[in-house]
Protein backbone atom coordinates (compact mmCIF):
# COMPACT_ATOMS: atom_id res chain seq x y z
CA UNK A 1 0.00 0.00 0.00
CA UNK A 2 1.75 3.15 -0.93
CA UNK A 3 2.25 5.63 1.68
CA UNK A 4 -0.20 8.84 2.87
CA UNK A 5 2.17 10.40 5.09
CA UNK A 6 1.98 14.16 4.95
CA UNK A 7 3.84 15.29 2.19
CA UNK A 8 6.18 18.57 2.77
CA UNK A 9 4.67 21.79 2.22
CA UNK A 10 5.29 22.91 -1.38
CA UNK A 11 5.03 19.24 -2.82
CA UNK A 12 2.20 17.85 -4.19
CA UNK A 13 0.80 14.33 -2.95
CA UNK A 14 1.30 11.17 -5.20
CA UNK A 15 -0.87 11.38 -8.07
CA UNK A 16 -3.93 8.97 -8.62
CA UNK A 17 -2.32 7.05 -11.04
CA UNK A 18 -1.14 4.92 -8.37
CA UNK A 19 -4.07 4.14 -7.16
CA UNK A 20 -4.68 0.50 -6.44
CA UNK A 21 -7.00 -1.08 -9.09
CA UNK A 22 -9.89 -2.00 -7.34
CA UNK A 23 -10.53 1.70 -5.68
CA UNK A 24 -9.97 3.22 -9.71
CA UNK A 25 -13.07 0.25 -10.21
CA UNK A 26 -15.29 1.11 -7.64
CA UNK A 27 -14.99 4.96 -9.01
CA UNK A 28 -15.63 3.94 -12.69
CA UNK A 29 -18.38 1.66 -12.24
CA UNK A 30 -20.24 4.84 -10.20
CA UNK A 31 -20.08 6.70 -13.98
CA UNK A 32 -23.05 6.90 -15.97
CA UNK A 33 -22.67 5.61 -19.50
CA UNK A 34 -21.83 8.58 -21.72
CA UNK A 35 -18.66 9.28 -19.12
CA UNK A 36 -17.37 5.68 -19.61
CA UNK A 37 -17.50 6.10 -23.26
CA UNK A 38 -15.27 9.02 -22.71
CA UNK A 39 -12.61 7.89 -20.44
CA UNK A 40 -11.85 5.20 -22.86
CA UNK A 41 -10.15 7.80 -24.67
CA UNK A 42 -8.12 8.85 -21.57
CA UNK A 43 -5.52 6.23 -21.25
CA UNK A 44 -4.52 2.34 -22.75
CA UNK A 45 -5.45 1.22 -18.88
CA UNK A 46 -8.59 2.89 -18.99
CA UNK A 47 -9.68 1.84 -21.97
CA UNK A 48 -8.33 -1.62 -21.40
CA UNK A 49 -11.08 -1.87 -17.99
CA UNK A 50 -13.71 0.29 -19.98
CA UNK A 51 -13.67 -2.39 -22.89
CA UNK A 52 -13.78 -5.70 -20.29
CA UNK A 53 -17.53 -7.45 -20.36
CA UNK A 54 -16.69 -8.58 -16.35
CA UNK A 55 -16.50 -4.76 -15.85
CA UNK A 56 -19.69 -3.62 -18.41
CA UNK A 57 -21.52 -6.60 -16.96
CA UNK A 58 -20.80 -4.98 -13.51
CA UNK A 59 -21.93 -1.99 -14.77
CA UNK A 60 -24.89 -2.59 -15.86
CA UNK A 61 -25.92 -3.83 -12.83
CA UNK A 62 -25.41 -0.72 -11.15
CA UNK A 63 -27.80 1.30 -13.54
CA UNK A 64 -31.09 2.35 -12.35
CA UNK A 65 -34.47 0.41 -13.90
CA UNK A 66 -35.92 3.64 -15.75
CA UNK A 67 -39.68 3.92 -16.86
CA UNK A 68 -40.00 5.12 -20.30
CA UNK A 69 -42.08 8.10 -21.40
CA UNK A 70 -43.16 8.41 -25.02
CA UNK A 71 -44.87 11.89 -26.53
CA UNK A 72 -44.43 13.96 -29.44
CA UNK A 73 -44.42 17.69 -29.53
CA UNK A 74 -45.60 20.16 -32.12
CA UNK A 75 -42.84 21.74 -33.78
CA UNK A 76 -44.00 25.16 -35.22
CA UNK A 77 -42.21 28.26 -36.10
CA UNK A 78 -42.79 31.66 -35.39
CA UNK A 79 -43.18 33.79 -38.08
CA UNK A 80 -44.52 37.55 -37.54
CA UNK A 81 -47.79 36.87 -37.71
CA UNK A 82 -47.94 33.93 -34.98
CA UNK A 83 -46.94 30.45 -34.84
CA UNK A 84 -46.95 28.75 -38.08
CA UNK A 85 -47.41 24.54 -37.95
CA UNK A 86 -45.23 23.20 -39.89
CA UNK A 87 -46.52 19.38 -39.93
CA UNK A 88 -43.87 18.35 -38.10
CA UNK A 89 -43.50 16.87 -34.82
CA UNK A 90 -40.50 15.92 -32.12
CA UNK A 91 -40.65 12.36 -31.63
CA UNK A 92 -39.35 12.13 -27.56
CA UNK A 93 -38.91 8.92 -25.33
CA UNK A 94 -37.51 9.89 -21.75
CA UNK A 95 -36.43 7.81 -19.15
CA UNK A 96 -37.51 8.73 -15.84
CA UNK A 97 -35.11 8.11 -12.74
CA UNK A 98 -37.47 7.57 -9.88
CA UNK A 99 -34.63 7.97 -6.94
CA UNK A 100 -33.20 10.89 -8.33
CA UNK A 101 -36.54 12.26 -10.04
CA UNK A 102 -34.16 13.04 -13.41
CA UNK A 103 -36.39 12.64 -16.66
CA UNK A 104 -33.50 12.09 -19.34
CA UNK A 105 -34.11 12.29 -23.51
CA UNK A 106 -33.49 9.02 -24.72
CA UNK A 107 -35.00 9.14 -27.99
CA UNK A 108 -35.57 12.51 -30.15
CA UNK A 109 -36.27 13.55 -33.76
CA UNK A 110 -37.87 15.44 -35.52
CA UNK A 111 -40.54 13.44 -37.79
CA UNK A 112 -44.00 13.94 -39.98
CA UNK A 113 -46.88 14.67 -37.96
CA UNK A 114 -50.04 12.21 -37.88
CA UNK A 115 -54.02 12.31 -37.35
CA UNK A 116 -53.50 12.39 -33.69
CA UNK A 117 -56.95 11.22 -33.66
CA UNK A 118 -56.29 7.63 -34.80
CA UNK A 119 -53.05 6.01 -33.00
CA UNK A 120 -52.50 3.68 -35.03
CA UNK A 121 -51.81 6.09 -36.98
CA UNK A 122 -48.32 7.20 -35.40
CA UNK A 123 -45.50 6.32 -37.20
CA UNK A 124 -43.18 5.67 -34.35
CA UNK A 125 -43.22 2.83 -31.65
CA UNK A 126 -41.34 1.92 -28.89
CA UNK A 127 -42.14 -1.83 -28.97
CA UNK A 128 -40.08 -3.47 -25.99
CA UNK A 129 -37.27 -3.38 -24.11
CA UNK A 130 -35.00 -5.23 -22.68
CA UNK A 131 -31.38 -5.61 -21.35
CA UNK A 132 -31.01 -1.82 -22.22
CA UNK A 133 -31.92 -2.43 -25.42
CA UNK A 134 -34.97 -0.94 -27.47
CA UNK A 135 -36.98 -2.63 -30.39
CA UNK A 136 -38.34 0.51 -32.11
CA UNK A 137 -39.60 1.32 -35.49
CA UNK A 138 -40.49 4.59 -37.30
CA UNK A 139 -42.56 3.74 -40.71
CA UNK A 140 -42.09 0.01 -41.63
CA UNK A 141 -38.70 -0.18 -40.37
CA UNK A 142 -37.82 -1.90 -37.02
CA UNK A 143 -34.69 -1.38 -35.09
CA UNK A 144 -33.04 -2.96 -32.47
CA UNK A 145 -31.10 0.07 -30.59
CA UNK A 146 -29.01 1.13 -27.66
CA UNK A 147 -29.76 4.41 -26.71
CA UNK A 148 -26.14 4.19 -24.61
CA UNK A 149 -24.18 4.19 -27.51
CA UNK A 150 -26.17 5.19 -30.06
CA UNK A 151 -25.79 1.84 -31.64
CA UNK A 152 -28.43 0.04 -34.42
CA UNK A 153 -29.53 -2.90 -36.14
CA UNK A 154 -32.54 -2.78 -38.58
CA UNK A 155 -34.73 -6.18 -37.92
CA UNK A 156 -36.02 -7.87 -40.74
CA UNK A 157 -37.94 -10.13 -40.38
CA UNK A 158 -40.51 -9.61 -39.41
CA UNK A 159 -41.74 -7.12 -41.64
CA UNK A 160 -44.20 -4.85 -39.81
CA UNK A 161 -46.60 -4.81 -42.86
CA UNK A 162 -47.44 -7.77 -41.67
CA UNK A 163 -46.71 -8.58 -38.19
CA UNK A 164 -47.18 -7.52 -34.93
CA UNK A 165 -44.68 -7.14 -32.69
CA UNK A 166 -45.26 -9.04 -29.23
CA UNK A 167 -42.31 -8.85 -27.06
CA UNK A 168 -38.25 -9.27 -26.94
CA UNK A 169 -36.42 -10.83 -25.15
CA UNK A 170 -33.32 -12.97 -24.19
CA UNK A 171 -32.84 -16.74 -24.82
CA UNK A 172 -31.46 -17.62 -20.84
CA UNK A 173 -30.11 -20.84 -22.41
CA UNK A 174 -28.39 -19.17 -25.54
CA UNK A 175 -27.64 -15.73 -24.80
CA UNK A 176 -29.72 -15.01 -27.86
CA UNK A 177 -31.42 -11.98 -28.50
CA UNK A 178 -35.07 -12.82 -29.50
CA UNK A 179 -38.24 -11.07 -31.03
CA UNK A 180 -41.67 -12.78 -30.52
CA UNK A 181 -44.62 -11.19 -33.16
CA UNK A 182 -47.51 -12.50 -34.62
CA UNK A 183 -49.71 -12.46 -37.57
CA UNK A 184 -53.09 -13.15 -38.63
CA UNK A 185 -54.13 -15.67 -40.78
CA UNK A 186 -57.73 -14.02 -42.10
CA UNK A 187 -58.40 -17.18 -43.70
CA UNK A 188 -58.39 -19.47 -41.20
CA UNK A 189 -59.06 -16.30 -38.40
CA UNK A 190 -56.28 -17.63 -36.22
CA UNK A 191 -53.42 -15.79 -35.16
CA UNK A 192 -49.55 -17.55 -36.08
CA UNK A 193 -46.80 -16.36 -33.52
CA UNK A 194 -43.49 -16.44 -34.98
CA UNK A 195 -39.77 -16.00 -32.79
CA UNK A 196 -36.77 -14.35 -34.81
CA UNK A 197 -33.37 -14.10 -33.27
CA UNK A 198 -31.64 -10.64 -33.72
CA UNK A 199 -29.15 -10.53 -36.50
CA UNK A 200 -30.40 -13.22 -38.48
CA UNK A 201 -32.56 -14.05 -41.32
CA UNK A 202 -34.32 -16.71 -40.20
CA UNK A 203 -37.78 -16.64 -38.38
CA UNK A 204 -40.04 -20.11 -37.28
CA UNK A 205 -43.12 -20.47 -36.10
CA UNK A 206 -44.17 -21.76 -32.75
CA UNK A 207 -46.18 -24.88 -32.65
CA UNK A 208 -48.93 -24.78 -30.89
CA UNK A 209 -48.83 -27.72 -27.94
CA UNK A 210 -52.01 -29.04 -26.13
CA UNK A 211 -53.45 -26.27 -25.44
CA UNK A 212 -57.17 -25.57 -24.25
CA UNK A 213 -60.13 -24.78 -26.39
CA UNK A 214 -60.29 -21.55 -24.10
CA UNK A 215 -56.51 -20.63 -25.11
CA UNK A 216 -56.38 -21.50 -28.62
CA UNK A 217 -59.48 -18.50 -28.82
CA UNK A 218 -57.64 -16.27 -26.57
CA UNK A 219 -54.64 -16.50 -29.15
CA UNK A 220 -56.65 -16.44 -32.28
CA UNK A 221 -58.02 -12.99 -30.49
CA UNK A 222 -54.41 -11.65 -31.10
CA UNK A 223 -54.51 -7.91 -29.82
CA UNK A 224 -58.87 -7.70 -29.61
CA UNK A 225 -57.99 -9.91 -26.62
CA UNK A 226 -54.89 -9.33 -25.62
CA UNK A 227 -52.45 -5.87 -24.89
CA UNK A 228 -49.46 -7.22 -26.87
CA UNK A 229 -48.29 -3.83 -27.70
CA UNK A 230 -47.66 -3.87 -23.99
CA UNK A 231 -45.25 -6.28 -23.38
CA UNK A 232 -44.08 -6.90 -19.31
CA UNK A 233 -40.47 -8.98 -19.66
CA UNK A 234 -39.63 -10.58 -15.87
CA UNK A 235 -37.85 -13.54 -15.45
CA UNK A 236 -37.48 -15.45 -18.69
CA UNK A 237 -41.22 -14.53 -19.33
CA UNK A 238 -43.18 -12.28 -21.53
CA UNK A 239 -47.06 -11.34 -19.83
CA UNK A 240 -49.21 -9.17 -21.44
CA UNK A 241 -52.52 -8.14 -20.32
CA UNK A 242 -56.13 -8.91 -21.65
CA UNK A 243 -58.29 -6.08 -23.21
CA UNK A 244 -60.96 -6.78 -21.05
CA UNK A 245 -60.91 -5.19 -17.38
CA UNK A 246 -60.98 -5.93 -15.19
CA UNK A 247 -58.50 -8.70 -15.75
CA UNK A 248 -59.31 -12.09 -14.82
CA UNK A 249 -56.07 -13.92 -16.19
CA UNK A 250 -52.77 -12.74 -17.38
CA UNK A 251 -51.36 -14.20 -20.34
CA UNK A 252 -47.53 -15.57 -19.94
CA UNK A 253 -45.41 -16.90 -22.66
CA UNK A 254 -42.47 -19.00 -21.01
CA UNK A 255 -39.20 -17.69 -23.39
CA UNK A 256 -37.73 -21.25 -22.96
CA UNK A 257 -40.09 -23.64 -23.08
CA UNK A 258 -41.87 -21.94 -25.95
CA UNK A 259 -45.29 -22.44 -24.39
CA UNK A 260 -48.10 -19.74 -23.37
CA UNK A 261 -50.11 -20.22 -19.80
CA UNK A 262 -52.31 -18.73 -17.83
CA UNK A 263 -51.73 -16.61 -14.56
CA UNK A 264 -54.59 -15.86 -12.73
CA UNK A 265 -54.76 -12.13 -10.66
CA UNK A 266 -55.59 -12.04 -7.47
CA UNK A 267 -59.56 -11.97 -6.46
CA UNK A 268 -61.17 -8.95 -7.25
CA UNK A 269 -58.89 -6.32 -9.10
CA UNK A 270 -59.98 -3.23 -9.78
CA UNK A 271 -59.78 -1.78 -13.38
CA UNK A 272 -56.62 -0.25 -13.45
CA UNK A 273 -53.59 -2.50 -13.69
CA UNK A 274 -50.52 -2.30 -14.52
CA UNK A 275 -47.23 -5.27 -14.10
CA UNK A 276 -43.61 -4.20 -12.48
CA UNK A 277 -40.89 -5.80 -10.74
CA UNK A 278 -40.51 -5.79 -7.54
CA UNK A 279 -37.36 -7.77 -5.57
CA UNK A 280 -36.74 -9.68 -8.85
CA UNK A 281 -40.23 -10.99 -9.18
CA UNK A 282 -43.26 -10.31 -11.14
CA UNK A 283 -45.79 -7.18 -8.93
CA UNK A 284 -49.07 -6.05 -9.74
CA UNK A 285 -50.79 -2.70 -8.89
CA UNK A 286 -54.14 -2.21 -9.14
CA UNK A 287 -56.76 0.42 -8.28
CA UNK A 288 -59.56 2.43 -8.84
CA UNK A 289 -60.01 5.48 -11.30
CA UNK A 290 -60.34 8.40 -9.25
CA UNK A 291 -59.58 6.71 -5.81
CA UNK A 292 -57.42 7.37 -3.28
CA UNK A 293 -56.03 4.06 -2.54
CA UNK A 294 -53.61 1.68 -4.74
CA UNK A 295 -52.57 -1.73 -4.12
CA UNK A 296 -49.25 -3.94 -4.57
CA UNK A 297 -49.36 -7.37 -5.08
CA UNK A 298 -45.99 -9.83 -5.25
CA UNK A 299 -46.39 -12.54 -6.79
CA UNK A 300 -44.81 -15.55 -4.93
CA UNK A 301 -45.01 -18.46 -7.60
CA UNK A 302 -46.35 -19.15 -10.85
CA UNK A 303 -47.52 -22.63 -10.82
CA UNK A 304 -50.07 -22.02 -7.88
CA UNK A 305 -50.57 -18.41 -8.72
CA UNK A 306 -50.00 -17.24 -5.12
CA UNK A 307 -50.43 -13.39 -4.82
CA UNK A 308 -49.29 -11.83 -1.85
CA UNK A 309 -50.58 -8.31 -1.18
CA UNK A 310 -47.40 -6.35 -0.41
CA UNK A 311 -48.88 -2.82 0.42
CA UNK A 312 -51.67 -0.12 0.17
CA UNK A 313 -51.05 3.33 -0.40
CA UNK A 314 -53.26 5.95 0.55
CA UNK A 315 -53.02 9.15 -1.78
CA UNK A 316 -54.39 12.32 -1.00
CA UNK A 317 -57.20 12.23 -3.04
CA UNK A 318 -58.76 15.72 -2.37
CA UNK A 319 -55.53 16.88 -3.56
CA UNK A 320 -55.50 15.26 -6.20
CA UNK A 321 -59.21 16.53 -7.14
CA UNK A 322 -57.43 19.83 -6.80
CA UNK A 323 -55.07 19.70 -9.14
CA UNK A 324 -56.68 17.29 -11.86
CA UNK A 325 -60.04 19.38 -11.81
CA UNK A 326 -61.87 15.86 -12.27
CA UNK A 327 -62.40 12.70 -10.93
CA UNK A 328 -60.89 10.32 -13.70
CA UNK A 329 -57.01 10.09 -12.54
CA UNK A 330 -55.61 6.34 -12.98
CA UNK A 331 -52.53 5.80 -10.45
CA UNK A 332 -49.85 2.76 -10.44
CA UNK A 333 -47.06 2.04 -8.55
CA UNK A 334 -44.18 2.23 -10.39
CA UNK A 335 -41.48 0.79 -8.47
CA UNK A 336 -40.33 -1.64 -5.73
CA UNK A 337 -40.60 1.90 -3.66
CA UNK A 338 -43.64 2.33 -4.08
CA UNK A 339 -43.51 5.14 -6.37
CA UNK A 340 -46.88 6.08 -7.78
CA UNK A 341 -47.53 7.94 -10.40
CA UNK A 342 -51.19 9.87 -10.82
CA UNK A 343 -52.08 10.33 -14.32
CA UNK A 344 -54.21 13.30 -14.30
CA UNK A 345 -54.62 13.84 -18.64
CA UNK A 346 -57.67 13.66 -19.67
CA UNK A 347 -58.07 13.11 -23.03
CA UNK A 348 -57.91 16.34 -24.83
CA UNK A 349 -56.14 18.49 -21.99
CA UNK A 350 -53.21 19.08 -21.30
CA UNK A 351 -52.77 17.36 -17.90
CA UNK A 352 -51.12 16.81 -15.29
CA UNK A 353 -48.85 13.47 -13.91
CA UNK A 354 -48.08 13.52 -10.33
CA UNK A 355 -45.67 11.71 -8.39
CA UNK A 356 -45.86 10.01 -5.13
CA UNK A 357 -43.71 8.72 -2.97
CA UNK A 358 -45.32 5.38 -0.99
CA UNK A 359 -46.49 7.52 2.23
CA UNK A 360 -48.60 9.71 0.16
CA UNK A 361 -46.11 12.72 0.11
CA UNK A 362 -46.27 14.66 -3.45
CA UNK A 363 -42.81 14.30 -4.89
CA UNK A 364 -43.22 16.47 -7.98
CA UNK A 365 -45.47 16.92 -10.56
CA UNK A 366 -45.28 17.52 -14.16
CA UNK A 367 -47.47 18.88 -16.87
CA UNK A 368 -47.63 17.30 -20.38
CA UNK A 369 -49.45 16.69 -23.36
CA UNK A 370 -51.99 14.23 -24.08
CA UNK A 371 -49.80 11.92 -26.14
CA UNK A 372 -47.71 11.33 -23.28
CA UNK A 373 -47.80 8.06 -22.90
CA UNK A 374 -46.44 5.66 -19.59
CA UNK A 375 -44.90 3.03 -21.17
CA UNK A 376 -44.59 -0.39 -19.66
CA UNK A 377 -40.37 -0.55 -21.05
CA UNK A 378 -37.97 -0.34 -18.47
CA UNK A 379 -34.45 0.62 -19.72
CA UNK A 380 -31.44 -0.33 -17.72
CA UNK A 381 -28.71 0.93 -19.82
CA UNK A 382 -25.78 -1.06 -20.58
CA UNK A 383 -22.18 -1.24 -22.75
CA UNK A 384 -22.26 -4.57 -23.57
CA UNK A 385 -21.30 -4.90 -27.30
CA UNK A 386 -23.55 -7.41 -29.39
CA UNK A 387 -22.23 -9.26 -32.45
CA UNK A 388 -25.66 -7.48 -34.15
CA UNK A 389 -24.62 -4.26 -33.76
CA UNK A 390 -21.46 -5.08 -35.76
CA UNK A 391 -22.89 -6.18 -38.54
CA UNK A 392 -24.39 -3.44 -39.26
CA UNK A 393 -21.56 -1.81 -40.62
CA UNK A 394 -22.92 -1.07 -44.36
CA UNK A 395 -22.35 2.28 -44.57
CA UNK A 396 -24.87 2.81 -47.24
CA UNK A 397 -27.81 1.57 -44.97
CA UNK A 398 -29.40 4.65 -43.75
CA UNK A 399 -29.96 4.31 -40.12
CA UNK A 400 -33.11 5.61 -37.85
CA UNK A 401 -33.36 9.13 -36.68
CA UNK A 402 -34.26 8.06 -33.29
CA UNK A 403 -31.18 9.78 -32.13
CA UNK A 404 -30.48 13.30 -34.41
CA UNK A 405 -32.75 15.35 -31.58
CA UNK A 406 -30.29 14.67 -28.82
CA UNK B 1 -9.00 -14.38 24.10
CA UNK B 2 -6.12 -13.57 26.30
CA UNK B 3 -2.76 -12.60 24.81
CA UNK B 4 0.80 -11.68 26.13
CA UNK B 5 2.87 -8.54 25.15
CA UNK B 6 5.43 -8.24 25.05
CA UNK B 7 6.87 -7.15 27.99
CA UNK B 8 5.15 -10.28 30.00
CA UNK B 9 1.28 -8.75 30.63
CA UNK B 10 -1.63 -10.15 29.80
CA UNK B 11 -4.12 -8.34 27.71
CA UNK B 12 -7.40 -9.87 27.45
CA UNK B 13 -10.56 -8.66 24.80
CA UNK B 14 -10.99 -5.28 24.15
CA UNK B 15 -12.04 -3.35 28.11
CA UNK B 16 -9.36 -5.05 30.13
CA UNK B 17 -6.22 -3.16 28.37
CA UNK B 18 -4.69 -0.20 30.22
CA UNK B 19 -4.82 2.10 27.46
CA UNK B 20 -8.13 1.74 27.42
CA UNK B 21 -10.42 3.94 29.87
CA UNK B 22 -13.54 1.87 30.68
CA UNK B 23 -15.35 4.25 32.19
CA UNK B 24 -15.31 6.45 28.63
CA UNK B 25 -14.01 3.44 26.41
CA UNK B 26 -11.51 5.57 24.81
CA UNK B 27 -8.90 3.91 22.02
CA UNK B 28 -5.53 5.63 20.74
CA UNK B 29 -4.34 5.66 17.78
CA UNK B 30 -1.17 6.65 16.36
CA UNK B 31 -0.44 7.85 12.94
CA UNK B 32 2.48 7.69 10.64
CA UNK B 33 4.36 10.52 11.77
CA UNK B 34 3.68 9.54 15.48
CA UNK B 35 1.16 11.71 16.40
CA UNK B 36 -1.29 10.62 19.24
CA UNK B 37 -4.88 10.60 18.75
CA UNK B 38 -7.85 9.39 21.55
CA UNK B 39 -11.07 8.03 20.03
CA UNK B 40 -13.68 6.66 21.56
CA UNK B 41 -14.17 2.79 20.70
CA UNK B 42 -17.93 3.78 19.19
CA UNK B 43 -15.98 5.81 16.32
CA UNK B 44 -12.97 3.70 15.81
CA UNK B 45 -15.22 1.00 15.37
CA UNK B 46 -16.55 2.50 11.98
CA UNK B 47 -13.00 1.02 10.36
CA UNK B 48 -13.22 -2.15 9.85
CA UNK B 49 -10.01 -3.18 10.29
CA UNK B 50 -9.26 -1.67 14.02
CA UNK B 51 -13.15 -3.21 14.98
CA UNK B 52 -11.27 -6.56 13.96
CA UNK B 53 -8.23 -5.48 15.02
CA UNK B 54 -10.50 -4.66 18.46
CA UNK B 55 -12.28 -8.18 18.74
CA UNK B 56 -9.42 -9.99 18.00
CA UNK B 57 -7.29 -8.63 21.02
CA UNK B 58 -4.37 -7.39 18.95
CA UNK B 59 -4.60 -3.92 20.46
CA UNK B 60 -1.17 -3.85 22.76
CA UNK B 61 -0.87 -1.17 26.06
CA UNK B 62 0.38 1.66 23.32
CA UNK B 63 -2.63 1.41 20.95
CA UNK B 64 -3.40 1.11 17.27
CA UNK B 65 -0.14 1.97 15.39
CA UNK B 66 -1.77 2.71 11.43
CA UNK B 67 1.70 3.71 9.51
CA UNK B 68 -0.02 4.38 6.19
CA UNK B 69 -1.97 7.27 7.61
CA UNK B 70 -0.53 10.45 8.16
CA UNK B 71 -1.86 12.78 11.05
CA UNK B 72 -3.58 15.19 8.91
CA UNK B 73 -5.30 12.77 6.89
CA UNK B 74 -6.14 10.32 10.09
CA UNK B 75 -7.49 13.83 11.92
CA UNK B 76 -10.23 14.00 9.16
CA UNK B 77 -10.89 10.56 9.10
CA UNK B 78 -11.38 10.39 12.99
CA UNK B 79 -13.92 13.99 12.34
CA UNK B 80 -15.73 12.11 9.92
CA UNK B 81 -16.77 9.31 11.96
CA UNK B 82 -17.01 11.01 15.42
CA UNK B 83 -19.80 13.16 13.37
CA UNK B 84 -21.54 9.94 12.24
CA UNK B 85 -21.28 7.85 15.50
CA UNK B 86 -22.92 11.03 17.60
CA UNK B 87 -25.83 11.45 15.30
CA UNK B 88 -26.68 8.92 12.82
CA UNK B 89 -30.43 9.18 12.19
CA UNK B 90 -29.99 13.45 11.28
CA UNK B 91 -29.84 12.66 7.89
CA UNK B 92 -29.88 16.60 6.80
CA UNK B 93 -27.61 17.28 9.09
CA UNK B 94 -25.31 14.27 8.28
CA UNK B 95 -26.02 15.33 4.35
CA UNK B 96 -24.77 18.38 4.61
CA UNK B 97 -21.40 17.55 7.12
CA UNK B 98 -20.36 15.34 4.12
CA UNK B 99 -20.90 17.65 1.46
CA UNK B 100 -18.50 20.29 3.60
CA UNK B 101 -16.50 17.41 4.11
CA UNK B 102 -15.32 16.26 0.54
CA UNK B 103 -14.95 19.89 -0.22
CA UNK B 104 -11.46 19.65 -0.50
CA UNK B 105 -8.46 19.54 -2.73
CA UNK B 106 -8.25 16.62 -5.50
CA UNK B 107 -4.69 15.17 -3.93
CA UNK B 108 -6.11 15.19 -0.33
CA UNK B 109 -9.52 13.37 -1.37
CA UNK B 110 -7.32 10.68 -2.64
CA UNK B 111 -5.48 10.34 0.44
CA UNK B 112 -8.87 10.42 2.44
CA UNK B 113 -9.50 7.45 -0.36
CA UNK B 114 -6.83 5.74 0.42
CA UNK B 115 -6.99 5.93 4.11
CA UNK B 116 -9.92 4.64 4.28
CA UNK B 117 -9.36 1.73 2.03
CA UNK B 118 -6.54 0.98 4.65
CA UNK B 119 -9.20 1.28 7.47
CA UNK B 120 -11.51 -0.27 5.71
CA UNK B 121 -14.58 2.74 6.41
CA UNK B 122 -17.00 1.73 4.23
CA UNK B 123 -18.86 4.73 4.30
CA UNK B 124 -16.69 6.80 4.03
CA UNK B 125 -14.96 5.16 0.78
CA UNK B 126 -18.81 5.50 -0.56
CA UNK B 127 -18.69 9.51 0.11
CA UNK B 128 -15.30 9.77 -1.64
CA UNK B 129 -15.29 7.14 -4.28
CA UNK B 130 -18.79 8.90 -5.29
CA UNK B 131 -17.57 12.31 -5.11
CA UNK B 132 -14.63 11.50 -7.39
CA UNK B 133 -17.08 10.17 -10.03
CA UNK B 134 -19.20 13.08 -10.03
CA UNK B 135 -16.34 15.28 -10.94
CA UNK B 136 -15.18 13.29 -13.69
CA UNK B 137 -18.81 13.26 -15.16
CA UNK B 138 -18.51 16.93 -16.07
CA UNK B 139 -14.94 16.83 -17.15
CA UNK B 140 -13.50 16.21 -20.90
CA UNK B 141 -10.60 13.72 -21.36
CA UNK B 142 -8.17 15.83 -20.77
CA UNK B 143 -9.51 17.23 -17.61
CA UNK B 144 -9.60 13.82 -16.37
CA UNK B 145 -5.82 13.07 -17.05
CA UNK B 146 -4.78 15.83 -15.32
CA UNK B 147 -6.91 15.02 -12.10
CA UNK B 148 -5.26 11.42 -11.95
CA UNK B 149 -2.37 12.92 -13.20
CA UNK B 150 -2.60 10.17 -16.21
CA UNK B 151 0.47 10.02 -19.22
CA UNK B 152 -1.67 9.44 -22.70
CA UNK B 153 -0.06 6.74 -24.21
CA UNK B 154 -2.22 6.94 -27.16
CA UNK B 155 -0.71 7.43 -30.55
CA UNK B 156 -2.79 10.13 -32.08
CA UNK B 157 -4.43 7.85 -34.34
CA UNK B 158 -5.50 6.04 -32.14
CA UNK B 159 -7.25 8.75 -29.64
CA UNK B 160 -9.16 9.82 -32.79
CA UNK B 161 -10.68 6.90 -33.65
CA UNK B 162 -11.20 5.85 -29.87
CA UNK B 163 -13.41 9.36 -30.46
CA UNK B 164 -15.01 8.90 -33.30
CA UNK B 165 -16.57 5.69 -32.27
CA UNK B 166 -18.66 7.62 -30.16
CA UNK B 167 -18.34 11.27 -31.26
CA UNK B 168 -21.43 12.40 -29.22
CA UNK B 169 -19.98 11.27 -26.23
CA UNK B 170 -17.29 13.80 -26.19
CA UNK B 171 -19.28 16.81 -27.07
Amino acid sequence: MAEVANPPPGRRAIPLADLPGELLLDILLRLPPKSILRCRAVCTAWRRITTDRAFLLAHHGRQPSQRLLSFVRDVGCNAGCGIIDLNLLDYCVEAVDLRTREFRSVVRFTGNDYSRFDEDDCPFTVHAACDGLLLMSYYDTLYICNPATREWASVRPPSLRTHKIAGLYVHGPSGEYRVLSYREDRRTRTNKFFINTVGSKNMRRIKFGSYSESMRNLLAGGSRSTQFDRPFLSHGKLHWLPQSTPPKNILVFDTVAEEFSWLPTPVETWHVVSLLEVDGTLAMSESRVGTSKVDLWVLQDYKSAAWVHKCRIELPAADIYLIAKHERWTSQVVSADGDVLVDCTDWCTTGWQLHYDRKGNLLRKFQCNPSLSLTTHILKESLLPHPFFRMQQDGSARGPPFFRGL
Amino acid sequence: MAATTADGSKVVGGGEKSNVDEESKMITLFSSDGERFEVTQEAAAMSQTIHHMMEDGCVDDEGVHLPNVGSSILAMVIEYCNRHVASPDEKEDIRSFDAGFVNVEHHTLFDIIRAANYLDVKELMDLCCQTVADSIKSKSVEEIRELFGIVNDFTPEEEAEIRKENQWAFE
